[in-house]
């Protein structure tokens, strides 16, 4: 593995009474794909969410690229996940009342790119997708595997250094499951973007660099290297 | 039933059911009001202010205040709409747990109607509070000298000489939870509650603007009000006409704005703003039509302040009566904020896992604040500006249009567009707690 460009360091999260992380630790390397997998529950999402600064840890630090990502403002955070992340959850969370290229060119605009660029940026993304058909649909009018691409064109359209990706399969059947994955890894590994993506789906897990288990808000002690 | 719908009004929170309450107790106590100016002689035996004295102007005064009711009325279809998600999720499992689709409707009413009732019933108790405030001949004469004389108005309002028969009140009282549950259903209309969820039907078709058709009628009866045999009743219509044409065309000016801004801009917060206006139009319209509705009278106030100061009428009697339709427009606006401020709720629970995604994807509190501000002013400031143009043009079949005048008009457009601008500023700040709340990454994996 090359150095470490995201790490957990004993994290510790509770959401009440629960504690989903119990001292969790995870290092990804630049440029990798790394696959958390997991039973429901077991804290699998939460770590994504701490490791994406969503989420703020109770305890332990979140690095990122030299940084203490847990120490960061929420200002900051929020800046550098829209600077340097991209974020692809299960059912897309596309905004609905946009359309599929105004949803993709909605990251840009944050970033005060001119409306023309983004348009012509996001129409790009789609097309190298395979989503352009559906630009100007909405995204209740979209297939889940058309709604998932296009939730990967938004995540990627600002060329992140890191795709972070929740269940990106688990809403989809398997043919369309298995086209938005080979989307995202192959995009992700052409911009030589690190990966770490979220799934209880073994084949999805089979397609990582790596597979790191976490059971019971604790990263198992033998991951399996490939 | 009765218990169920109390258990199911509790699940949806205090907070709506005190609004709900709160909008009934006022238009409770503006018709008890109306009722007893109906009841006064021509000769009441009371000194009360000049337009409630008069019998010439206390119609149009009596109709004013039924105008007033106006705004809470809007305000209790938002609040209605409160939650709506929640509720309809509780509906849904009580349909799952074999209530018949008229059971379920039934309930409706009642978690309308229980709220409703209290507040009307409050509002004969708050008829009665300003009753004593505002009838208290002893605290509210106002003087004015002028070339030695000294003239004295009594601000008595409100008559207590005469009150409704206990008959009256009571159709008031039901006839107010009566039109707050018919506001509910309308609210609630186009939701299909089945076991299984909760399905909306979309309007299908944009708004359209049918409240043009109002205000042609009202400027045509324009010059009938202008002659001399025309009834009183003409210039009220005229208003009448003019208010609800402006109130119905706010949707329409929602859509429309939403659809020209969001070729145009390169902002992320607007271009929310304007497509959420044009994926449904009509909750923002109906939130900032009252916002319309107040600038449209307080252009006509304006244009009559105009004459008066043009024409240099220095009867005090015209200028109170002016202030007083400033005040009450000012507490209209308030009550607006409030529109405008539980539109702002419902918009972010209804959104909150596309609000929480985007909170992830990097949008900042600020901007999503932002686009509910935007969202505001793209129905409000447009509907605003329509309204005081409108009604400031008054102002010209008086004949009036000299610089004094229309500097008094300028003032009043910038003073109106600007207490709009922060009304909304107002609204939106209001509402941050729920903005953080729709934000939260726990949001993220709710279905």
């Amino acid at each position: 593995m090359s150095a470490a460009i995201v790490e957990a360091r004993a994290v510790r999260k509770a959401f009440g009474r629960t504690e989903a992380l119990r001292g969790t630790s995870l290092a990804v390397g630049q440029g990798e794909v790394v696959a958390v997998t997991g039973p429901s529950g077991s804290g699998k999402s939460t770590l994504l969410l701490c490791l994406a600064g969503v989420l703020r840890p109770e305890a332990g630090e979140i690095w990122y690229d030299g940084r203490q990502l847990h120490a960061l403002s929420e200002k900051d955070r929020t800046r550098l996940r829209r600077r340097e992340f991209g974020l692809v959850l299960q059912f897309g969370q596309l905004v609905p009342e946009l359309t599929a290229v105004q949803n993709v060119a909605l990251p840009l605009l944050l970033e005060k790119h001119d409306r023309a660029a983004a348009r012509t940026m996001a129409t790009g993304w789609l097309e190298r997708l395979g989503a352009l058909d559906v630009a100007h649909a909405l995204p209740g009018a979209m297939s889940g595997g058309e709604a998932q691409r296009v939730a990967i064109a938004r995540a990627l359209v600002t060329g992140p250094r890191v795709i972070f990706a929740d269940e990106p399969t688990g809403a989809l059947d398997t043919v369309s499951g298995e086209q938005v994955l080979s989307a995202l890894l192959t995009t992700a590994r052409e911009s030589g973007a690190t990966v770490v993506l979220v799934t209880h789906d073994n084949r999805v897990a089979a397609s990582a660099d790596r597979e790191v288990v976490i059971r019971d808000g604790v990263v198992e002690p033998a991951p399996v290297i490939r | 039933m009765i218990r169920l719908a109390l258990t199911l009004s509790r699940a949806g929170g205090w907070p709506r059911m005190l609004l709900l309450g709160s909008c009934t107790a006022v238009v409770c106590t503006l018709l008890l009001i109306v009722v007893t100016f109906a009841r006064l002689p021509n000769s009441p035996d009371e000194v009360l202010f000049n337009l409630v004295a008069d019998p010439g102007t206390r119609v149009g005064t009596a109709f004013a205040t039924v105008l007033l009711t106006l705004p809470p009325l809007l305000l209790l279809y938002q609040a209605v709409r409160l939650g709506a998600a929640a509720r309809d999720r509780r509906l849904a499992a009580l349909r799952l747990a074999g209530a018949t689709p008229a059971d379920v409707r039934r309930l409706g009413v009642l978690e309308v109607g229980i709220p409703a009732l209290a507040g009307s019933i409050a509002g004969v108790a708050l008829y009665w509070l300003l009753r004593q405030v505002l009838g208290d001949n002893a605290t509210h004469d106002v003087q004015f000298e002028s070339d030695g004389y000294v003239s004295t108005y009594s601000l008595r309002l409100v008559p207590t000489s005469v009150a409704p028969q206990w008959w009256e009140a009571l159709l008031v009282v039901l006839g107010t939870t009566v039109v707050a549950i018919a506001v509910g259903a309308r609210a609630s209309r186009g939701v299909v509650v089945t076991p299984l969820g909760v399905s909306r039907r979309q309007a299908s078709a944009p708004p359209r603007p049918w409240g043009l058709l109002l205000l042609v009628a009202a400027v045509l009866m324009l010059p009938v009000a202008g002659t001399a045999d025309s009834s009183e009743a003409v210039p009220l219509a005229i208003v009448g006409l003019a208010v609800i044409g402006v109130l119905s065309l706010a949707s329409w000016a929602a859509y429309r704005t939403g659809r020209f801004t969001e070729s145009r801009t390169s902002s992320a917060a607007v271009l929310l703003a304007a497509r959420r206006l044009v994926a449904d139009s009509r909750p923002a319209g109906r939130a900032a039509a009252a916002v319309g509705a107040i600038a449209l009278v307080a252009g006509g106030g304006a244009s009559l302040a105009a004459d008066l100061l043009v024409t240099e009428n220095d009867d005090p009697y015209y200028y109170i009566s002016l202030g007083l339709v400033a005040a009450a427009l000012l507490v209209a606006l308030l009550v607006a904020i409030g529109t405008l401020a539980v539109h702002s709720v419902e918009s972010q629970l209804d959104r909150k896992r596309s609000v929480a995604s985007l909170a992830a994807l990097g949008m900042s509190l600020d901007e999503l604040e932002s686009a509910q501000r935007w969202e505001a002013r793209l129905v409000a400031m447009p509907i605003a500006t329509f309204g005081v143009l409108l009604g400031s043009a008054t102002l010209v079949p008086l004949g009036q249009l000299s610089p004094v005048a229309l500097l008094v008009l300028l003032a009043d457009v910038v003073i109106v567009l600007g207490l709009v601008w922060l009304a909304i500023i107002a609204a939106v700040r209001i509402t941050r707690p729920w903005a953080v709340s729709a934000a939260s990454a726990a949001n993220l994996r709710t279905e």
